[in-house]
């Protein structure tokens, strides 16, 4: 009943604030994050509380279709992800908001899409996350678009044909795992053996893999992530760097390991495709980021690039692998949110949104500079913060495959992890280094040389604490995921 | 004999008896009231019909005035029949409530009489098709479908509607004319009309391996013919132009239900007089699957090429029928059964598409294009809902009727041979080029409109809420209720 | 005794810690004179807190565990005990030097926050115990020591700090690849004498295994100046301002030595790639690196430039003593480290303080600057000598060990080629440096000297230059002072 609550009090309560229309900037403000903390609570209560407990059937409409809720080891993690990182996204939102406009649209569907985050997190089976996956793309749209210019709606367009791309091909897996496989996601696969050719079930996996893998932009279906940037920053924040994609992510772990199972696609020709995109994907994504100048598009690269650190992760279909990507998906939420707030901080505070204009900025900006260093530093890899750990475990896993692929694979990290320290210090050292001869002509206006206020600035303290702090006890927390995932 | 036997032949005659008596009622409104109540009880028995036959678990055969085989009539009445009846009835009744207000706007007071008989005529046309069990009756009936539909298209006065409607006719016409011809041979070959005994001998003569050709011809032709007649991909170049020059009623009917008989009478022709097995080794379905996945791909992609809103939706029914006949193709019970599913969820959401469209032209400045609706919904949020639902569901998302008839769709489509994979793919792309279509109008109906006079909220009547709300449960109810509904289908296609 | 032992762990942390810390804290004061002694305070402490640590006994301490078992380790042996004490005295000798000399120069906190920071950094990887610690503080010392490249702020500068990051990062990240691969194939991931590879295993995987350590040796040469990967140093080291070019040029590209040290003698092990084919590639880069350092430098006008590429070709010197694999290349090598790194630094400060005092940057530009600055230049010939390897200073003697070594290693054709190119090398040293001091001293008749007006000469610049150049001389005499250093590490390893 708890996961129920937690997914339907943020819908409703978002849905109920363009009715009630609150006057007042401050009176909204409570009451969404209000909302997001209570539903937070919810969910970490039915977290705690409900683990291992049997599915809760809330509508069946035939012998295979089911519409169900669960609470096991990877619904805990990604749950516990996402409820402690809403809370802090809304605050910092509603500062940000404040000058976008449009406010109760906005938090409406953003509070929206918390429950139905939470929805995905908690499935039971894989109708139940297809619908709220699609879900997920319908609520997510009108943040996308919310700026309703020329730009907003091309790549709301854009977000909406790649989703729908997507979910179409996860549709067809969908269909095999729903005819095939059990009710229920079990650990390990749930498909009864035996029924269908071995290529077919391949093939569907493979569909299913690129279509829910297109909202983990994965190569082919990276393109709308760069599109999304134009969105307001909370929106690629939260949203495109730690919801939508890691949905997308949880998507195909679900399908993988809970689905169709690692013992069907091991060895095959369908592993080697999955490796090959993800790895093209990794170095694709941290080279583009390094020729884009515009940060959001920068850090956007860099998601499609870490989304497929995660995957490299679970394509190896070992349980280290999988251990490794989930403790680098932890990570990189906290990392790569604490990064779009820094950018974003920048924009509000100084409508500067591309690299060459940074110049100088550090000094200017100080809070939100180091929480930007800080976290780049964890992406960047440096022991011994977060992200050394969880690479090291990722190309390990990966190279322990022993055959070309699985090296190609811990190379490419390495390779990434490179390019990823490039393009984040460049932005570090020019913030806090200008030239002496810019120094001079960047105009910077007197009431805006601080930091922005503290609804904004809490949030990336925080996150950035928190970073370093996981990175510390790395080895907890990946203990405690595979505690939490393999039983 | 149980008094509900007679229910098929009570629905038929209270059908046309109403038809004949609504333009007689000058009164302005009783036209329409009296025909909608008619389908309303029809409706009803048909409810009746279905929970008595699902409880005996036979169909009845019911012979018209008591004139044996093979000179008289037959009507064949089983679950399935009922429980199609039932869906027709709703929908055409929920279609005119729902368009009432366009049908007083869009036709003449003197001639809504006269519209209220076309619309009946038909009414009592897809009853028969649906109940009927001999080829000839269905001949008659199919003409009467077609003429009344086209008389229907003109009934909005417009040039372009006449033209529409000439077009309807000269394809009508033709689609008929097949028909006709191929039941010629087949009566020339067997002697035969009532199916039943058409099938018997049709196996017959498969089994000897006479008249190979002749039957095959005869396959051939009504297939085709009632392709053209259901606008299949490639022949159904005459359905935008139908659609968009006609009546909001009209169009939904013509979409959701038109089309359907045709196709309700090729189930029976599959099942009861050529046999799956027999159709089979003509290849007659690979035709009918090669049909069906062009025409969801090509309709599709025509679809997102248009500007009038009604044209756009017109080529989505034509993919959507193309969804059955790759159903048909698959030739399996399971294949049967999800095409007669899809007939029931399209049936069901197209209408309401149309009715949401319909308000929302109202809503707009009566223009037909994207631009005139930018903004509409906000005007008449119930239409836009109606047309929301519709797409969405006509996308996929789970719990709406769309997605329960591709999904059985891809079921029965796992079970096939080669198929298989084709079938899936061209169901993954026609989703995406559905998507393609429908979200970004759905985007535009709730967008912001930068003029004055926005947000003035257009105060829609009573019976046209009615008619959205009822059409959204059915939608969500079909879309939930898979299961037993399935199990009223495959029990049906035994029966039949 | 296990709370002692964790005392000496944790004292371990300190000398690394604390700089870094003090770096901090420095940036922050403003005021001139209080920031000059809060420095010189935490650089006298600094020697100090590293003064226990020189009785360790070099035992590891595990003081941090990550995930998926690396886990970061610090020992005290004996290699890192002697560039420890290198780097603290060199390092206090030089931010004198730089007290004076960076009142040209703005910004000057931000200077010394990351000048002490980068100490710290060093002082990381000279305790590091395994290669994932020594790794964390190369990087570190990279990022600290990028803010030093740039510090002038214009273009080129930037350009420089931007090339230099890059070639450092990939430098190091081909390490950490080769440290992936390898960790497969050790025992344990502690540095220990004589090698850690689990020698059934490797024995399989030789070639791939000599292949990766290739690829290593190059990665961690990039720091040192090692062809292929020395392009950024000639252009990040003259732009540096003369202070940090100093440490740049003399210490900062030892630590590359120090970790392909580890690599081969602490990790590999010196038996295991003795006579192989990696041993003589990488032996023939360092060979490349040499002349092709000494030739451009030969070439380049600008003072500070000659100077960087002079440092390319010392410093390979050293990498070419210690792929010999024996105990006298080692030991020449590690007498070459030392010199190399004194006068190296000797060298920049005098040029720093002509620049400083005559903004004169060209070696054309140099002559009769002996005439005024007379200390300056006697120190400069002196550490030049030292460079060349004229007894009886300090270069002398390591070039003769190495060319010992060379011999001892019996590689053939690559031994005598080795010592000539040794040869070739001094020959052309001496063609870079000592003409500047001749110029200086002896301009020529036709010199009008009324160009060059005498300035305020500073103490402090002087002072601290002729202490290293007294360090060098005096070594260079006495190398018995430093002889039971370098002997005591060559006896942990052969």
């Amino acid at each position: 009943m708890l996961m129920l609550c937690a997914v339907f009090l943020p819908i409703c309560a978002g849905a109920a604030l363009p009715l009630w229309r609150p006057h007042d900037r401050r009176t909204r403000q409570d009451y969404v994050v209000g909302a997001a903390c209570a539903t937070a609570v919810l969910a970490l209560l039915a977290v705690f509380t409900q683990a291992g407990s049997a599915p809760l059937v809330l509508l069946r409409l035939n012998d295979h279709l089911s519409v169900a809720f669960r609470v096991d080891g990877l619904s805990r993690v990604f749950g516990t992800m996402v409820s402690l990182l809403w809370p802090l996204a809304c605050l910092y939102a509603m500062e940000y908001m404040s000058r976008e406009g449009a406010e109760d649209r906005f938090f409406a569907f953003y509070l929206a899409a918390f429950g139905v985050t939470l929805g995905i997190a908690f499935s039971a089976n894989i109708l139940t996350m297809y619908f709220f996956y699609e879900l997920l793309t319908l609520v997510t749209l009108p943040l996308v678009m919310h700026s309703m210019d020329g730009k907003a709606r091309y790549a709301g367009r854009v977000y909406l044909v790649y989703s729908m791309s997507g979910a179409a091909l996860g549709f067809i897996a969908m269909v095999f795992l729903l005819q095939y496989g059990g009710d229920i996601f079990q650990f390990g696969g749930s498909l009864v053996s035996g029924a269908v050719d071995k290529n077919i079930l391949l093939t569907a996996y493979v569909l299913g893999f690129f279509g829910f893998g297109v909202k983990a932009a994965v190569f082919p279906g990276h393109k709308w992530l760069l599109r999304a940037s134009v969105a307001p920053t909370p929106v690629t924040a939260l949203l495109h760097a730690v919801a939508v994609v890691k949905s997308g992510v949880f998507a195909v772990i679900r399908i993988t390991w809970y689905g169709f199972g690692p013992d069907l696609i091991r060895g095959t020709w369908a592993q080697d495709l999955m490796l090959a995109a993800v790895l093209f994907t990794i170095v694709l994504g941290s080279s583009k980021a390094l020729q884009t100048q515009h940060l959001k598009r920068r850090l956007a690269w860099s998601t499609i690039s870490n989304l497929s650190y995660v995957l490299l992760g679970v394509a190896t279909l070992t349980t280290a692998g999988l251990v490794a990507g989930l403790t680098h998906m932890v990570f990189h939420a906290v990392l790569k949110i604490t990064l779009f707030f820094g950018v974003g901080a920048v924009h509000f505070k100084m409508h500067r949104d591309f690299v060459p204009d940074i110049e100088g900025c550090g000094p200017l900006m100080p809070v939100v500079f180091s929480t930007f260093t800080t976290a780049a530093l964890g992406l960047m890899g440096v022991p011994p913060l977060a992200g050394f750990s969880s690479k090291w475990m990722l190309a390990t896993s990966s190279a322990a495959l022993d055959t070309p692929l699985g090296y190609l694979g811990a190379a490419a990290l390495i390779a990434s992890a490179i390019l990823t320290a490039l393009y984040l210090m460049q932005i570090v050292l020019l913030a806090f280094f200008p030239r002496q001869n810019r120094a001079i002509s960047v105009k910077i206006p007197k009431k805006a040389r601080r930091d922005p206020s503290l609804r904004m600035t809490l949030p990336m303290t925080v996150l950035a604490v928190a970073s370093v702090v996981l990175g510390l006890c790395a080895n907890q927390v990946a203990r405690t995921i595979s505690a939490l995932v393999l039983g | 004999m149980s008094l509900s036997f007679n229910i098929p032949f009570l629905s038929l005659f209270l059908a046309l008896l109403s038809a004949i008596a609504s333009p007689l009622l000058r009164r302005e409104g009783w036209a329409l009231n009296l025909v909608r109540a008619v389908q309303l009880a029809v409706a009803a028995l048909s409810a009746l019909l279905l929970a008595k036959l699902w409880q005996m678990g036979e169909s009845f055969t019911y012979r018209m005035g008591h004139f044996p085989a093979p000179w008289g009539n037959e009507l064949k009445a089983g679950p399935l029949e009922a429980l199609l009846a039932l869906a027709f009835s709703l929908v055409m009744f929920l279609s005119l409530t729902g368009g009432a207000e366009d049908i007083r706007r869009d036709i003449r007071t003197d001639r809504q009489g006269s519209y209220c008989l076309l619309m009946q005529l038909l009414y009592a046309a897809l009853l028969a098709m649906v109940y009927t069990n001999d080829l000839f009756t269905a001949y008659v009936f199919i003409e009467i479908a077609a003429i009344t539909a086209c008389v229907a298209v003109v009934a909005k006065e417009s040039g372009k509607s006449v033209v529409a409607a000439i077009r309807y006719l000269v394809f009508s016409c033709l689609g008929s004319g097949l028909v006709l011809l191929g039941a010629a041979i087949l009566y020339s070959i067997t002697g035969h009309l009532l199916m039943e005994s058409l099938g018997q001998a049709v196996s017959k003569l498969a089994e000897e391996g006479r008249y190979m050709v002749p039957l095959t011809a005869s396959a051939l032709l009504m297939t085709l013919g009632l392709s053209i007649k259901s606008a299949q991909f490639p022949f159904h170049a005459w359905l935008p132009d139908a659609h968009a020059s006609a009546t909001t009623s009209a169009s939904a009917i013509l979409s959701g239900l038109v089309l359907k008989g045709y196709i309700v009478l090729l189930v029976k022709l599959i099942l009861r007089v050529f046999g799956g097995s027999l159709l089979a080794s003509l290849y007659m379905n690979d035709l009918l699957f090669l049909l069906g996945l062009t025409g969801m791909l090509f309709a599709s992609v025509a679809a997102l090429r248009q500007e009038d809103v009604k044209r756009m939706v017109a080529y989505s029914s034509s993919a959507q029928i193309s969804y059955i006949f790759l159903a048909l193709g698959l030739g399996s019970r399971a294949g049967l059964a999800a095409a007669c599913f899809q007939v029931l969820a399209h049936a069901f959401t197209k209408p309401m598409i149309f009715v949401g469209a319909g308000a929302l032209i109202r809503a707009g400045n009566g223009g037909h294009y994207w631009s005139d609706l930018r903004g509409a919904a906000r005007r008449d949020p119930l239409a836009g809902v109606a047309f929301t639902v519709g797409g969405l569901s006509l996308c996929g998302l789970p719990l709406l009727a769309g997605f329960s008839a591709k999904y059985s769709l891809a079921v029965a489509a796992l079970t096939a041979g080669w198929e298989t994979m084709p079938a899936l793919f061209g169901l993954a792309a026609s989703s995406v080029l559905n998507a393609m279509y429908y979200i970004p109008a759905i985007l535009a109906i709730w967008s912001q409109r930068k003029e004055a006079g926005e947000g003035r909220r257009l105060g829609g009547t009573r019976e046209h809420h009615l008619a959205i709300g009822c059409f959204l449960v059915c939608n969500v109810v079909l879309g939930v209720a898979v299961g037993p509904i399935l199990n009223v289908i495959y029990r049906g296609l035994e029966l039949m | 005794m296990l709370t002692t032992k964790i005392m000496y762990g944790n004292w371990l942390v300190m000398p690394i810690l604390y700089p870094i810390l003090g770096g901090l804290i420095a940036s922050r004061v403003h005021t001139l004179r209080v920031r000059r002694l809060v420095v010189s305070t935490i650089l006298i402490l600094q020697m100090l807190i590293v003064l226990p640590v020189l009785f360790y006994d070099g035992t590891p301490y595990v003081f941090l565990e990550l995930g998926g078992g690396i886990r970061l380790v610090l020992m005290a042996d004996h290699l890192g005990r002697l560039f420890s004490v290198l780097i603290c005295a060199i390092w206090f000798a030089v931010a004198f030097f730089a007290y004076e000399y960076m009142n040209h120069e703005g910004h000057r906190e931000r200077f010394f926050g990351f000048y002490l920071m980068t100490l710290g950094a060093l002082m990381g990887i000279c305790f590091a115990g395994n290669l994932v610690t020594l790794y964390m503080f190369y990087e570190l010392m990279t990022l600290c020591s990028v803010p030093l490249v740039l510090h002038i702020g214009t273009r080129k500068a930037f350009d420089a700090a931007w090339r230099y990051l890059a070639f450092s990062v990939a430098g190091a990240g081909l390490g950490l690849l080769g440290l992936f691969i390898l960790q497969g194939y050790c025992t344990t991931d502690l540095f220990t004498a004589g090698g850690v590879l689990n020698l059934a295993l490797a024995g399989e995987d030789r070639q791939f295994l000599l292949a990766v350590f290739l690829v290593m040796a190059v990665g961690f040469g990039c720091k040192a100046g090692m062809f292929p990967l020395h392009a950024w140093l000639p252009i990040a080291h003259p732009v540096a301002p003369a202070p940090a070019s100093a440490v740049l040029s003399g210490l900062i590209t030892k630590m590359g030595v120090l970790a392909l040290i580890r690599v081969v003698y602490y990790l590999y092990g010196w038996e295991f790639l003795l006579g192989s084919w990696a041993q003589k590639t990488v032996l023939i880069l360092s060979l490349i690196t040499v002349l092709m350092g000494s030739t451009l430098a030969l070439r380049e006008d600008t003072l500070k430039k000659r100077l960087a590429y002079s440092t390319v070709s010392q410093v390979s010197y050293v990498i070419f003593g210690l792929m010999l694999l024996n105990p006298a290349a080692l030991e020449g090598a590690l007498f070459q480290a030392v010199f190399h790194a004194i006068a190296k630094n000797a060298l920049f400060m005098a040029t720093g303080a002509i620049i400083y005092k005559t903004h004169l940057t060209q070696v054309s530009q140099m002559r009769g600057v002996g005439r005024v600055y007379g200390i300056t230049m006697w120190c400069f010939a002196l550490a030049s000598l030292s460079l060349v390897g004229i007894p009886p200073t300090g270069g002398f003697l390591s070039k003769w060990m190495l060319a010992q070594g060379a011999l001892d290693a019996d590689l053939g054709w690559l031994s005598y080629g080795g010592i000539a190119i040794l040869m070739i090398s001094a020959l052309l040293t001496a063609g870079y440096l000592l003409p500047i001091v001749t110029n200086a001293f002896f301009p020529g008749k036709d010199f009008d000297s009324s160009n060059l007006v005498k300035q305020q000469d500073t103490w402090l610049m002087w002072i601290t230059l002729i202490f290293l150049v007294a360090a060098v001389v005096l070594l260079g005499m006495f190398p018995n002072w430093l002889s039971p250093s370098i002997d005591a590490v060559v006896g942990d390893l052969f």
